[in-house]
């Protein structure tokens, strides 16, 4: 096995113009798909299901009218009290809130029950529902006050869950965006009247007693992504790579010599997997510690978020090396140009489901599905949730599925493989 | 030592070998002759336990090799047409790769590798990757790669295609030298007649996939015994003096060629003085005379009608 090992790694270490490819090419490419599609995957909406309520404590018409009063009491002038007024009446908070949480586009994701305060914090609990969107008495008059008058504190919308799932966090996104959004557009329509105004965040999400509240899911930055997404790629070429260093084998009947020596064949198809796993770790690793430097991809992340990347980094070239003998065992069993053009069709199809050429979010309904069924899919959708929660649970998860594809894909290769000895 | 028996081979319906007996003593060296496509590297191949055969069998020392391909996997060195070699590796990394899954150890496969390199005369060029040598320096490393397990047996095909003078010169010295001095058993595979010629006692001739003749160079001879090639170089004759040598009782055929005529006569028959009375007699100018005794070319090119390089 030593033999074989050293062997390829030789041949491949000599393979200047493949190396600097395999190195290059992912490099340019993740800065180009990062600068070109800046956080399209920040929010990655379409393929999640959540069950929410929402509690409001808060009387729109109530708030409205103290809002009123308290522009009289406040003494200003007629004409621009009326004119505050008229603004807040437009646009009220609330209403704005749930136009934004109801539109159809989070509809899709969310779905909404409407519940008073105790039987949805039950339900979170029974793990009916994930979550709890809260909106505290006198919200309206306190955001009011904040955003026309600059009165105050605000108001704190409140998400409560005890399920650091992915879709947890996509909503607070949401919500996140939204008191932007609607802080923005008020200090926009009151610009002319009013200094501008912004709505501090922090104050927005503060935590409530009883339920843990999640601290925050990361986001995903596009750089983040498709330094993954590109580095897979290009590992998974190492494996088509690998394959096309054993057509030469073939075809040069080194093959047949190794045969000769009664070597088991089976020791050449390991040497040729382990061969792949070591170029895969090196070139995965290379490019992402390069996109690491460079572009400060995890700026200030933990010891313990690089063990779990570095267990999934693993798992990724495990998957890699075994594609490389699949690939390998294909070489020999059929011609080589019809097995090269079904390992490069293969690794696009995969490559596309997988979500290695474009966030998997933009595609249609019927790939997304799919998503999870290819080995590097699966390993980028666990590695994205590693980067957002770094939740063991999810990774180990993950990595059994991923360990399931790794020994089913060396199984078929050592059965596809000739093993008789004769070709 | 090594026979093989009735040995066939289709693929695909097409028959490549056809019923190839033949055998190998010890320390002997035999040459395997035949045009391209002929079928030897297809018999190697199932010689060496790489291919089943669709008939026959392969026996070492009595043995079905077809059951027990281990056992001349141990003692057969083959050196393949092509070069089975890495080009991104030096000769030394090939050698050493193909040595250690021979399991031969560390220290025993070092000088070993240092004499195959002494054998084919690359030494010092070790340390340089195969892609940057020759075609012929290509092929002695291929030959020393084979050599590196101390093979009783060294199966060699086509080992001098294609390359200079020089490394052919040093692949048949190398030929020689095992098969001379260290007594190893060699099957020489070449379409080159003059190759088999001198370096092999005994000579099987292929061609479309059978054996078509066999025996040493003058067993081989002696199949055109019965005739002798007569080439005249003659100045203006003319139709008359044609009619008057096919008439005399020994020539079975004339040929006209560029500078005269061709005769095929029966052996040892005593026609040259009755040749040279007709020449007088119709004043043609006898320039030369040339009796041919054939060699394995003509024994080819009688059998098949073919020459060997067509
Ligand atoms: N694997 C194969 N499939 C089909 N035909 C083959 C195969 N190998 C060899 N042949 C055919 O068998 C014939 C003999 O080939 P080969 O043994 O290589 O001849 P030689 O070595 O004498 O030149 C050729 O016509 C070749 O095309
Ligand atoms: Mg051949």
């Amino acid at each position: 096995m030593r033999a074989f090992l050293k062997k390829d790694v030789l041949v491949y270490w000599r393979d200047r113009k493949q190396n600097i490819f395999s190195l290059v090419i992912p490099l340019i490419l993740i800065v180009v798909l990062g600068l070109l599609l800046p956080n399209w995957i920040e929010n990655p909406t379409s393929t999640l299901q959540l069950k929410a309520a929402m509690v409001v404590h808060d009387n729109e018409a109530a708030g409205l009218e103290q809002f009123q009063s308290s522009l009289k009491s406040r003494g200003l002038p007629d004409e621009e009290a009326a004119v505050l007024f008229e603004l807040a009446a437009l646009s009220p908070p609330v209403s704005l809130l749930n136009d934004m949480l109801k539109s159809d586009q989070i509809v899709s994701m969310v779905e909404w029950v409407e519940l008073d305060e105790e039987a949805a914090l039950r339900r979170l609990q029974s793990g009916e529902i994930q979550a709890i969107v809260t909106l505290p008495e006198d919200f309206t008059l306190h955001i009011l006050n904040k955003t026309l008058l600059d009165e105050g504190n605000g108001a704190a919308i409140s998400l409560t869950s005890d399920d650091p799932s992915i879709e947890v966090g996509v909503l607070q996104g949401i919500i996140e965006g939204f008191t932007q959004q609607f802080n923005a557009s008020s200090a926009i329509a009151h610009a002319g009247t009013h200094s501008a105004v912004t709505l501090n965040q922090e104050a927005v999400l503060p935590s409530i007693g009883g339920v843990e509240t999640i601290e925050g899911v990361r986001v995903l930055t596009s750089f983040q992504y498709f330094t993954l997404a590109v580095g897979a790629m290009f590992a998974m070429y190492v494996a088509a790579n690998s394959a096309n260093k054993a057509i030469t084998e073939k075809r040069e009947h080194v093959f047949q010599r190794i045969l000769l020596s009664g070597s088991h064949p089976l020791t050449y198809l390991a040497g040729k997997i382990v061969a792949t796993l070591m170029m895969s770790l090196l070139q995965l690793t290379l490019v992402i510690l390069i996109c690491h430097f460079v572009l400060d991809l995890f700026p200030g992340y933990s010891l313990e978020f690089w063990l779990g990347f570095s267990l999934l980094m693993m798992m990724m070239c495990l998957i890699v090396a075994a594609l490389g003998g699949l690939f390998t065992a294909a070489m020999f069993r059929m011609n080589a140009n019809t097995a090269n053009a079904i390992i490069q069709a293969l690794l696009l199809i995969i490559g596309v489901i997988g979500g290695n050429f474009a966030p998997i979010y933009i595609l249609p309904d019927a790939v997304q599905q799919l998503w999870e069924w290819t080995p590097n899919g699966l390993w980028l959708s666990t590695m994205i949730q590693w980067i957002q929660q770094e939740s063991w649970e999810a990774a180990i998860n993950g990595m059994l599925g991923l360990s399931a594809f790794i020994i089913a894909i060396i199984a078929l290769s050592v059965w596809t493989f000739p093993k008789r000895g004769r070709i | 030592m090594l026979e093989t028996v009735e040995l066939s081979k289709s693929f695909k319906g097409k028959t490549v070998v056809d019923g190839v007996s033949l055998y190998l003593d010890q320390g002997e060296s035999v040459g395997l002759l035949g045009p391209n496509g002929a079928g030897k590297s297809t018999t190697i191949s199932m010689i060496s336990s790489l291919l089943a055969p669709t008939h026959g069998d392969v026996l070492l020392r009595g043995k079905s090799v077809i059951k027990h391909p281990q056992d001349i996997r141990r003692v057969l060195g083959v050196v393949p047409q092509e070069i089975a070699l890495y080009e991104e590796l030096s000769a030394y990394e090939n050698l050493q790769f193909f040595g250690r899954i021979y399991k031969l150890k560390k220290t025993a496969l070092e000088s070993k590798i240092q004499e195959v390199l002494e054998i084919v005369g690359l030494r010092e060029r070790q340390k340089e990757l195969i892609k940057t040598f020759s075609g012929g320096m290509k092929r002695r490393i291929n030959i020393a790669a084979a050599l590196l397990h101390n093979p009783q047996i060294v199966i060699m095909d086509e080992p001098t295609v294609g390359i200079d003078p020089q490394s052919r010169n040093h692949i048949l010295d190398t030929v020689r030298y095992l098969n001379l001095e260290k007594g190893t058993t060699v099957l020489y595979t070449s379409h080159y007649m003059e190759e088999v010629e001198q370096l092999c006692k005994r000579m099987y001739i292929m061609d479309h996939g059978k054996v078509i003749a066999s025996g040493t160079k003058e067993e081989l001879g002696r199949i055109l015994s019965s005739e002798d090639t007569i080439l005249l170089q003659l100045d203006a004759y003319d139709d008359a003096f044609i009619e008057e040598i096919r008439s005399l009782d020994p020539v079975r055929q004339v040929e006209r060629t560029d500078q005269g005529l061709k005769l095929i006569i029966a052996k040892q028959s005593r026609v040259l003085s009755s040749i040279v009375q007709s020449a007088e007699r119709h004043s043609v100018q006898l320039i030369n005379m040339h009796v041919h005794t054939p060699s394995l070319e003509d024994v080819f090119l009688h059998l098949t009608g073919r020459t060997l390089r067509d």
